[in-house]
């Protein structure tokens, strides 16, 4: 028995395997994108309401909450982990913000970000150096996180706007609002240090194979700490602009933008099994789920509450469809 | 005679009652390539966990370049300069080639922001140097194990190591990446960078290298220049005659005439079990004789259903198992003792009686509810017969010896009541009380017409167990003989022969 | 007898059992505390209270245990709950037996699709369970236009809703005898060996000829069920199927009972009895907050302190 030709065989077969592999790592990657404007020329001809400016802006302006909380939970999942905690930080944020106002705008938008940090730091530092699982630890803090807005604040603060802080909420620079600005502009850097530093590489590198990462010489712990505190500064910052938008702390803010977050990211190709993702599938993501929700509302004639049906549809589609192209690829 | 560059002096090391490593003094010189050879359990992951910082030897020092050094964590060892390439592909397969090789410190501009198109220029110029046509922005996991490896390789160098530790590069490539596999090797050679080679293809070990030392039971117990240590003193080294081992007191018997207890066709899996035949008899011991990497383990669980064959037949008792999983192997007769205890074996956290009676629960239970008095008897019954040394049925699994442990695995094998059973290295990692009554209990089995198929990493252990051997080279059947009148070097010369047939290109 | 259900304790160290044994020492304490400083705590309308909050918790807790018995997790029965009551409330023209029934029925498919994923597709079920989660809670929703649907007075609702034997809820004894029933058939049943094989070893579970995904599919739809009665339970004594309102956040104190009451992530090992005491830990915690006049909210603060508390304990001890 020759084995030569059982290898040959073999690096025949090598070549069709990698080109499938590389068709279904582009689906999985801008799969999101194509989706969203396949999606979009669809709502667009079908609803009379949809291509508009105004109406683009208004999608723009409801998803800029989710898409700042998107961005950190893009970096924890492709860190290898979950970060559950950061919805009742979107409430924590905005009720800190409603009580650090009258200190000036900075300190509005200052202390909700450091609060939002420091549970990030709690949460970072117990998966980290603890080596305990993420979604348990972040589980607790999104219970204990709520329960310390709703002790700041049983109903929600009405705060006075008019100043710059309500001004960096609602206004507008070039005609598009500035909430649309931040969360563009965030995602551009959070691409950028993504792809382009040493953190970003290091954060693909410990959720692509964290032993290895470890072996490679990757300060693995500090990577992971910075990474939640990075995705509680954002939870924070994003409650804080919550406020400033609303003109209100609300301690109950945020419920569920946790799982909202994740299945943006995951409907955007970032894999919840770690090491692969970007920033311009999570945006997708968060702009598909924000393009449904503004179909919805509406249409009239559907309850509001399909938007939840359908972002959880779309996750379980999007999950599956993961699953089995990952495994295609294998 | 150049440089040594690294070298261990009298280096040992213990865990609990096992002695790993004693006494290992060896020398590694620039530009040398040096095989280390040995079975299961001889020592050879363990001198590479302490070479490359996982553990800390008890005694002993580690001389780098003429100084003693400690090498307390994998990320000393690596500044040191000692670079290992493990099978295990220990980078990140979803990146590019180029963030591999540079991962932790890449080229920046305005100190932040990755260069890559620097990054990906410096890679192809080191995958150049070594003639490795490697596209660097390709995704590491899109290339074959091979190519992986030799990355792996280009980023010790990158690093500056001086040590290169390749542990079993060769297992799993196809004969291309073997062929870029030597001629990197060499060239690392000429760069006078030192080699640690381990690999269980002895042809491979001859062509690649200088030198070979062989551990056995955590003793280096040859180290000469390949042309000093033919094949089959090599072999001998390995498997050969132990100090400990127990004498062949193999009872005389004769196997049962008729249907085979256990029968395997034309077994087949990937490029590890080639066309793989042999029948077992009641009342005989077969012991598949083979090196490590042979394909002695595959053939089992393949046979098994542990995993998938990819064609040939098995039958139990002459009806045939069509399609095999670990389930209907064990209801048609068949049971498998796996070599890895701790992964494949033990269920931590749980009792001896739990454990024990892991597969026999259908037995012992009706309607699903599982009979306290039934499992009582059925434990109270193998903890006589094998033995069974622990503190009663309800104590952990892990508060008993490696050895007993291994005798509570081997009783939930025999609580199915099987026709056959193969035991895949039964032994290895027990003390030699505990051997000694495996060996016993085995012979009983035999005894009352249970079929064996055994595995050893000890030449003496399978003759002194089997009545027949099968011997496996490569993953395919190149010898069969009587054990009676049979010597350990007879073996052993069977298995040094070269196999054209089996020859890797 | 209290060894028979909690299985599995006499395998530990004293350091182990001290930590196994924590979640009665600290439920003790609690109530000591209580009855010295709580007004109004020995009230028997207190106690009955509190079993009614806590049946639907124990149920969901149940099929929790088994999921992290096998290392896993079911992020999905707090949903599944919500889920369970708007079928039920769907299906009430059919007669409140048929809308239990479907209530539950509802259950059990949101189990088997976990299962399903979980056992046929190997994907974490940490990620399946998430994704039905946030799909169930939505199906929920949906299927009552996210409105609040009162349940008729009388009859089974009532029965489940308000229906007491002296100070213990039908439904406490209902739940308490499922849960009986669960620790019998995890201590003694094949199924339950199964369970605690995989997780304490999944690989050798395979080789030992074990099925393993029959094993898993069953643990999900178990807990798909339990999940389902439990929305039943809980809508019966809100008096309405609410989908906003029925389940949500339940998961967390299910794997925070089973965690505190020592079952833990690692697998391999469940309490179905420390897992109940885990609950009424909880319920207590919770009911002691309220009535001293204290901010509910500091509870919440405090539950999230013993999940992390007893997974550092379970962490030290390895």
């Amino acid at each position: 028995m020759s084995v030569s030709g059982t290898s040959a065989a073999v690096r025949a077969e090598g070549a069709a395997p990698e080109r499938r592999a590389r068709l279904i790592a582009l689906i999985q990657s801008r799969g999101a994108i194509g989706v969203l404007v396949l999606a979009t020329i669809v709502a667009s001809l079908r609803f009379p309401f949809f291509p508009t400016v105004a109406n683009f802006e208004n999608i723009g302006t409801a998803a800029s909450f989710l898409g700042l909380v998107a961005i950190g939970q893009t970096f924890v999942i492709i860190l290898g982990g979950f970060d559950l905690s950061v919805g009742s930080l979107i409430g924590l944020g905005s009720v800190l913000a409603a009580y650090a106002l009258p200190y000036g705008w900075w300190a509005a938008l200052l202390v909700p970000a450091l609060a939002g940090g420091a549970v990030g730091l709690v949460d970072g530092l117990l998966i980290a150096r603890a080596g305990m699982a993420p979604f348990i630890v972040t589980l607790a803090a999104l219970l204990g996180v709520r329960g310390i807005a709703l002790v700041l604040a049983k109903n929600s603060l009405v705060i006075a706007t008019p100043g710059v802080f309500g001004l960096i909420a609602n206004g507008q620079i070039l005609g598009i609002d500035n909430l649309i600005w931040i969360v563009l502009i965030g995602f551009a850097i959070a691409a950028i240090v993504l792809n382009r530093t040493r953190y970003g590489v290091a954060v693909f590198a410990i959720g692509g194979n964290e032993e290895a990462a470890r072996m490679l010489g990757v300060p693995v712990a500090r990577i992971k700490v910075l990474t939640y505190v990075v995705s509680g500064t954002l939870a924070g910052l994003s409650g804080a602009l919550l406020a400033a938008h609303l003109s209100s702390g609300i301690s109950t803010a945020g419920q569920g933008e946790e799982l909202k977050s994740i299945a943006a990211a995951v409907i955007g190709g970032v894999l919840l099994t770690g090491g692969v993702g970007t920033m311009a599938g999570a945006l997708s993501g968060v702009l598909l789920l924000g393009l449904i929700e503004n179909v919805i509302d509406q249409i009239g004639n559907l309850s509001s509450y399909y938007q939840n049906l359908a972002s959880g549809v779309f996750l379980l589609i999007a999950v599956l469809i993961q699953t089995v192209l990952t495994r295609r690829r294998r | 005679m150049s440089d040594i560059i690294l070298e261990t002096r009298a280096v040992s090391k213990r865990f609990g009652a096992v002695q790993a490593l004693s006494d290992v003094s060896f020398a590694l010189r620039a530009g040398e390539v040096h095989g280390l050879a040995g079975e299961n359990g001889a020592g050879k992951s363990t001198l590479i966990k302490i070479l490359t910082g996982f553990y800390q030897p008890d005694e002993g020092e580690i001389i780098l370049s003429g100084t003693a050094v400690r090498l307390d964590s994998p990320r000393a060892a690596q500044r040191q300069g000692i670079s290992a390439v493990y099978q295990e592909i220990n980078l990140i397969p979803e990146r590019s080639v180029a963030e591999n090789l540079f991962l932790g410190n890449e080229p920046r501009r305005f100190g932040v922001l990755i260069d890559r198109a620097r990054m990906e220029r410096s890679a192809a110029e080191l995958l150049a140097r070594y003639d490795l046509a490697i596209d660097p922005r390709a995704r590491l996991g899109a290339l074959g194990l091979g190519l992986q490896q030799m990355v792996s390789i280009a980023r010790g160098v990158r690093l500056g190591a001086r040590v290169a530790i390749l542990d079993e590069p060769s297992s799993a490539l196809t004969g291309t990446e073997v062929e870029t596999l030597y001629r990197v090797v060499d060239r690392l050679k000429a760069d006078g960078i030192a080699i640690l080679f381990v690999s269980h293809r002895l042809s491979e070990s001859y062509r690649l290298c200088d030198r070979l030392t062989v551990l056995r039971d955590g003793r280096v117990v040859a180290s000469e220049a390949v042309a000093d240590l033919p094949r089959a003193a090599l072999i001998g080294a390995m498997l050969g005659r132990n100090a400990e081992a127990i004498h062949g007191n193999r009872p005389a018997r004769t196997p049962r005439e008729g249907v085979a207890a256990f029968e395997a066709s034309g077994l087949r899996w990937r490029n590890r079990v080639r066309d793989v035949s042999f029948a077992v008899r009641p009342g005989e011991v077969v012991g598949l004789a083979g090196l490590l990497g042979s394909g002695r383990t595959e053939t089992m669980k393949a046979s098994f259903g542990a995993e998938t064959k990819e064609g040939g037949a098995i039958r139990v008792g002459g009806s045939s198992v069509p399609s095999t999983t670990p389930g209907r192997s064990i209801a048609a007769g068949l049971a498998f003792l796996s070599e890895d205890r701790r992964a494949e074996g033990i269920f931590p956290k749980l009792s001896v009686a739990e454990n024990l009676t892991a597969t026999a629960l259908p037995r012992i239970a009706r309607f699903g509810f599982v009979s306290q008095r039934k499992q009582a008897a059925m434990v109270a019954e193998f903890t006589k017969v094998l033995g069974i040394k622990t503190a009663g049925p309800n104590a952990p699994i892990t508060s008993l010896s490696g050895g007993n442990q291994q005798k509570v695995l081997l009783a939930r094998c025999l609580a199915t009541a099987p026709r056959a059973i193969m035991l895949d290295d039964p032994t290895r990692g027990i003390d030699v009380g505990a051997k000694a009554e495996v060996h016993e209990a085995i012979n009983r089995l035999v005894e009352q017409g249970l079929g064996v198929l055994v595995t050893s990493s000890e030449m003496e252990e399978l003759m002194a167990l089997a009545d027949r051997l099968i011997v496996l080279t490569e993953g395919a059947v190149t010898g069969a003989t009587s054990t009676d009148g049979l010597e350990v070097q007879d073996v052993l010369d069977i298995l040094a022969q070269p196999h054209e047939a089996v020859a890797h290109p | 007898m209290s060894t028979g259900l909690m299985a599995r304790t006499g395998h530990d160290s004293p350091m182990a059992l001290l930590r196994a044994q924590s979640v009665y020492v600290a439920f003790a304490a609690l109530i000591v505390i209580d009855l010295i400083f709580t007004p109004g705590f020995r009230n028997v309308f207190v106690i009955r209270n509190l079993l009614f909050e806590a049946a639907p918790v124990i149920l969901v807790t149940l099929g929790q245990s088994l999921a992290i018995g096998t290392r896993g997790i079911d992020l999905s029965v707090g949903s599944t709950m919500g889920l369970a009551a708007a079928v039920m409330a769907l299906a009430l023209p059919g007669g409140s037996w048929l809308a239990v029934a479907a209530g539950v029925g509802a259950g059990l498919v949101v189990g088997m699709i976990n299962g399903g994923l979980i056992a046929a597709l190997d994907i974490n079920p940490l990620i399946s369970s998430l994704a039905l989660l946030v799909a169930a809670r939505g199906t929920a929703e949906a299927l009552l236009d996210g409105s609040r649907v009162s349940l008729p007075t009388g009859g089974l609702f009532d029965a489940l809703g308000i229906g007491a034997v002296w100070i213990v809820p039908t439904v406490a004894i209902i739940a308490l005898a499922i849960a009986g029933l669960v620790a019998f058939l995890v201590r003694t049943t094949m199924f339950g060996r199964y369970v605690l094989f995989i997780g304490a070893n999944k690989a050798a579970a395979m080789i030992a000829g074990i099925k393993v995904r029959r094993t898993l599919l069953l643990v999900y739809a178990a807990s798909g069920v339990l999940a389902g009665l439990a929305g039943v339970f809980a809508a019966a004594r809100l008096g309405a199927s609410d989908p906003n309102y029925i389940g949500v956040n339940y998961e967390l104190d299910a794997i925070a009972a089973a965690v505190i009451g020592g079952t833990p992530l690692s697998g391999g090992r469940i309490s179905i009895l420390g897992g109940v005491f885990g609950v009424l830990l909880l319920q207590v915690l919770g009911a002691s907050f309220i009535m001293n006049d204290i901010n509910f909210s500091y509870a919440q603060i405090l539950k999230a302190v013993f999940i992390v508390g007893a997974l550092y304990l379970q962490r030290a001890g390895g």
